[in-house]
């Protein structure tokens, strides 16, 4: 194993949060840099202490592992943070590239395979991943347990929503704890488990009503907490530190509302974040909302939640459950429908001026933008911009390109804004 | 008995006349220029060079892109065999190779005898391709052949952010017009072409011993760039355009030796 | 190379009539429904005992300009599904009465959407498939189908029967049994039929009345038995990855030296190594499902491991020389699938060679280059031994 890059990258994260944190003044802000490097912290710790680790995609629940007592630690999202602090895309990149792992397949698991085949990913006791978000996301899973020739579980995911699929789902989750019982000689503690959920219908409360808060006219959250938002709610999920983070940005933003303040000084344009940006940085956001004013006010795949509750008693159903109406299984998985009208309804809620889909380079998910496209133009009245851009690579468009891009849209939806005022 | 190999490639045709283990005479000669019949046309200026007729040779061996279209030789062999086996002729300790040619780019492994033991081609495109200079050399209005020596008086980084030869059109262009240097453009571009070149080996595990072939080779400033991005010195034969030529008349050799011994 | 099989002609004729070839127009002639359907694992006995034609939809045998469907489901959905949409937006595929699809892969599940939203067709049936054979996942199947069947039933206004079913599993498994003979008879030194002409068998087979290309198959058969026709095998390859149709890629290859003996392509070995129960005294739906579940899994399946048994199984018991995967840009599911598999075929020490390719298309220069290169590797191992 080489744990060099790993700690390497930790320590820049650290480097990086100790020099943020007596700047920022936004509580959410301090909380995320705080939050987020401890999560890497304690991974660390149990690989320095031998402590069992889980590795698992995204989607699916940490809730399983903390009540078990492993370590959780996200495949694709770890070794995209640990390459965005170092700073080694192409190295990553190659790297997979030179194992075989074709252009023609999203960057961020080009990376996360460049992490297994070069040892640089903590070495887990077991790998989960799963059949939900792409296919891309689902097969890479396999790719990196047969690098590791570890253990590996697959969590089979129905294509959408029913009372059906909640119950295969459910036993799912009731298989992938055999799996680790079995693996690991551990024993689930079901008490846990329930107390655990509850911490998670607690933060999708929370998440909800920050969804709501947001409404408010000026917007009261920078678009940089939503995507925060979305990821610390899948690291942390049924753990103290989430529900920590989703008080702290509800306490933030709800004061705000309160005073009528905005995020931003000077809010001039709603947009709709349709799709995933880039995430090797929010320097574009940052700086579409101090050039601008033009500022992100909800996200299809990080805000929009399903209406059905969560019950923490029975843990697996509200496993299942949890699944289907979180934003992003709930958009990209099943018919576009969900999507389209989703996006449609907050519009409206939102007061939005426009719509930015970030088309990502090998992504298939690209097969909806023309629906969403008309469908917004249609139903709701607004244009949508399509940017090109990589999910990872910040070489394949670089952000100086997709600000061409955006300001021209912007200058064209402030147009539009004054036309419409008059 | 002498024997020839002919590469018939997308923009050049190149034929080889050798007789036991040397060469007696070559010919290169452009592909559009002589139209369908290139392939016997740059071997009849071969055998002219070299005193010969058509009926001295024991056998022709065709290859590159054309090698279906020739009729009167060996049964053909690809130009990825050809290459290992022309650059093992040169350098027996290679086994790494790097062609770029007019219309793709190649990545080759080759064993201690100098057979294909893998290989990665460039995607459609011809980005990255002796193709890709030709293009930008006939918008700066700069000969292909000074290319090289341009390049290597440039004195600042430009970075292309594309390795499409239609976008690199127009970016170049654009600079034209916004007046950087010809040389600082030219450097760019080779610098394009050096990263495609690059990204190929990526796919193999390069050994320290490794050759440039192809047309684009005889370019310094692709030389030097490649070198920079791969850390490595390359071998280059004295014709590294001539390589797939030399590696089909090998082939040839070794046909008319069996059939000798048959 | 011998003389053609005479019996492949009808397919031949069959397949130059696509998209609405003449056994598909004399079926909606004397009244039937004609139910079109993309991606995979498609229950088609079910269509089939509702009284509608199953077709299979593919692109055309070419790389045509896919403008329009472009402009519906953007580049990075692979050219294959782009070349079935291409043809139902220019309205080639009007005749069809309803179309099915499962959710397959990223590209099948957002065609459906656009299908949906956009083209006008009388109706829409999606079958949601697990990627697992657990008792869980073949219950929650179980019910899907039922689902599925009832859809059918209020759509057509016709009743699915246990008769009808059993009817339809025999017709389909006699395919699959027709298959197999011909598929042994590949196993032979020289092979009496080329990569190229089964596949000619299976695009035809997707365009007409199960019974009536069985008759034609089983002709097939017997005249590759007894014509004694030996194809000069050179090296034996067998064919992997996204599904394609185009027998001209196939020939290119084979033109290079080599026989394409074996294949797990979808329209292919995938479709025909398994049979389904004809235990009467069982649930017919029940019985599909199960097939469904456990026949030769695509990528989309897990655990992987049976689906790399199964193709290791099949380079032995054909004695594969080499494995190409065609793999369509941006056919996710095959590139992740063949990463895996192709380190399988390494180990067993069989070479293999991954094609980048877009839908449609022939074997052009690029692709004979590497092809050629390829084989002629597999030549120098031979020779070394």
């Amino acid at each position: 194993m080489d744990h060099s890059l790993w700690l390497e990258a930790v320590k820049n994260l650290e480097g990086l949060t100790n020099h943020v944190l007596p700047k920022v003044k936004s509580s959410g802000e301090k909380a995320y840099y705080e939050l987020y490097t401890s999560y890497f912290q304690k991974v660390t710790q149990a690989m320095v202490e031998g402590k069992e680790i889980a590795a698992h995609s995204t989607f699916v629940p940490p809730e399983i592992f903390h009540a078990m007592d492993m370590v959780p630690v996200l495949i694709v999202s770890s070794s995209g943070a640990m390459t965005v602090c170092t700073r080694n895309y192409k190295d990553a990149m190659d790297t997979s590239r030179g194992y075989g792992v074709p252009l023609e397949t999203c960057s961020a698991h080009r990376i996360q395979l460049g992490h297994f085949v070069k040892d640089w990913f903590p070495k887990p006791k077991l790998i989960v991943h799963m059949g939900a978000g792409c296919d891309a996301f689902s097969s890479s899973g396999g790719v990196s347990a047969d690098m590791y020739d570890c253990p590996d579980f697959y969590l089979d995911v129905p294509w959408e929503y029913s009372k059906r699929g909640v119950k295969y789902l459910a036993e799912e989750f009731g298989r992938l704890i055999e799996f680790v019982e079995k693996e690991t000689g551990r024993k689930m503690d079901w008490d846990r488990l329930k107390e655990n959920m509850a911490r998670t219908a607690e933060m999708t409360r929370l998440y909800r009503e920050i969804a709501e808060l947001r409404k408010a006219v000026p917007s009261p959250m920078e678009s940089r907490r939503a995507w925060q938002s979305y990821w610390m709610y899948w690291i942390n999920a049924g753990t103290p530190e989430g529900v920590r983070w989703f008080t702290i940005v509800r306490d933030e933003v709800k004061a705000r509302v309160e005073k009528g303040i905005g995020a931003i000084p000077n809010e001039k344009l709603r947009l709709l974040d349709l799709f995933m940006p880039p995430q090797f940085s929010f320097r574009l956001q940052d700086w579409m909302a101090k050039d601008y004013g033009a500022l992100f006010v909800s996200e299809s795949i990080v805000f929009h939640w399903g209406e059905e509750e969560i019950d923490p008693s029975n843990p697996l159903e509200a496993l299942a459950m949890r699944y289907f109406m979180a934003p992003m299984t709930r958009c990209i998985m099943g018919s576009s429908k969900d999507f389209i009208n989703d996006s449609i309804k907050a519009v409206k809620e939102y007061k939005v001026d426009g719509a930015v889909f970030w088309a990502q380079n090998a992504c298939r998910q690209a097969g909806i933008i023309r629906s969403l496209k008309d469908a917004l133009s249609e139903q709701a009245g607004i244009p949508t911009l399509v940017v090109d851009c990589d999910i990872m690579d910040p070489t394949f468009v670089t952000v100086e390109e997709m600000q061409l891009r955006l300001k021209d849209f912007i200058e064209i939806l402030s147009e539009r804004k004054a036309r419409r005022s008059n | 008995m002498p024997v020839a190999g002919i590469d018939i490639g997308s923009r050049t045709a190149k034929a080889v006349i050798m007789e036991g283990d040397k060469i007696i005479s070559s010919h290169i000669g452009e592909t559009i220029l002589k139209g369908p019949d290139v392939g016997i046309a740059v071997l009849n200026e071969s055998l002219k060079l070299a005193g010969l007729k058509l009926s001295d040779l024991e056998s022709i061996m065709p290859t590159g892109y054309g090698r279906f279209q020739f009729t009167g030789g060996e049964k053909h062999v690809s130009e990825i065999s050809c290459h290992a086996r022309g650059v093992h002729w040169y350098f027996p300790t290679v086994r790494t190779i790097l062609d770029i040619g007019g219309q793709d780019s190649k990545a080759i492994k080759c064993d201690s005898n100098g057979r294909l033991t893998n290989f990665v081609l460039n995607s459609k495109c011809a980005g990255g391709t002796g193709r890709f200079l030709e293009v930008i050399a006939d918008i700066l209005e700069v000969p292909i052949e000074k290319l090289g020596e341009l390049a290597l008086s440039s004195r600042q980084n430009i970075s292309f952010s594309t390795v499409c030869v239609i976008f690199a059109k127009t970016e170049a262009i654009n600079m034209l017009r916004e007046g950087v240097p010809k040389s600082d453009i030219i450097a760019g571009l080779h610098d394009s072409i050096a990263k495609v070149a690059a990204s190929l080996l990526v796919q193999l595990t390069v050994e320290k011993d490794f050759s440039l072939t192809g047309g684009v080779a005889k370019n310094s400033g692709v030389v030097a760039k490649i070198k920079e991005k791969i850390g490595l010195e390359p071998m280059i034969a004295p014709d590294p355009q001539l390589i797939g030529a030399v590696g089909a008349a090998l082939f040839a050799l070794d046909r008319a030796k069996r059939r000798r011994t048959a | 190379m011998s003389q053609i099989l005479k019996t492949l002609t009808p397919f031949m004729e069959i397949n130059k009539e696509f998209p609405f070839a003449s056994p598909i127009k004399e079926w909606k002639q004397s009244g039937g429904k004609v139910i079109g359907f993309f991606g995979g694992d498609i229950p088609e006995e079910i269509l089939s005992a509702a009284g509608a034609l199953p077709v299979w939809l593919r692109g055309h045998c070419s790389e045509i300009p896919l403008d329009d469907a472009n402009s519906y489901l953007h580049i990075y959905t692979c050219s294959h599904m782009r070349s079935i949409l291409e043809i139902a937006l220019k309205g080639d595929y009007n005749y069809l009465d309803g179309v099915m699809s499962t959710p397959y892969c990223d590209g099948s599940r957002r065609m459906f959407d656009v299908w949906d939203r956009y083209i006008p067709i009388p109706a829409l049936f999606f079958l949601h498939t697990p990627h697992k054979n657990t008792p869980e996942a073949e219950a929650y199947y179980y019910e899907n189908m039922k689902e599925f069947v009832t859809s059918l039933e209020s759509t057509f206004q016709k009743k699915v029967t246990k008769e009808a079913l059993w009817d339809a599993i025999k017709t389909y498994n006699q395919t699959r049994k027709l298959f197999i003979q011909l598929y042994d008879l590949r196993k032979k030194d020289n092979p009496p039929i080329s990569g190229a002409e089964v596949m000619e068998i299976y695009d035809a087979s997707a365009m007409m009345p199960r019974k009536d290309f069985n008759i034609l198959l089983e002709k097939v058969i017997d005249e590759a038995k007894t014509a004694d026709r030996k194809l000069d095998s050179g090296h034996r390859l067998m064919i992997n990855g996204t599904a394609l149709h185009n027998p001209e890629y196939v020939k290119g290859i084979e033109d290079l030296g080599s026989i394409v003996v074996a294949d797990s392509l979808l329209n292919g070995a995938m479709g025909f190594s398994d049979l389904i129960s004809e235990d009467e005294n069982t649930d017919p739906l029940l019985a599909i499902t199960r097939h469904y579940l456990n026949k030769f899994p695509a990528p989309r399946m897990v655990p992987s491991e049976i689906r790399f048994d199964k193709i290791l199984q099949m380079a032995e018991d054909f004695r594969i020389d080499g494995m190409i995967t065609g793999v369509v840009r941006y056919c996710a599911p095959h590139i992740y699938d063949e990463i895996r598999l192709s380190k399988r075929f390494e180990a067993r020490g069989i070479p293999s060679l991954r094609l980048d390719l877009e839908y449609g298309m022939a074997a052009t220069g690029q692709i004979k280059t590497r092809v050629q290169a390829f084989i002629e590797m597999i030549e120098e191992r031979k020779r070394k031994g």
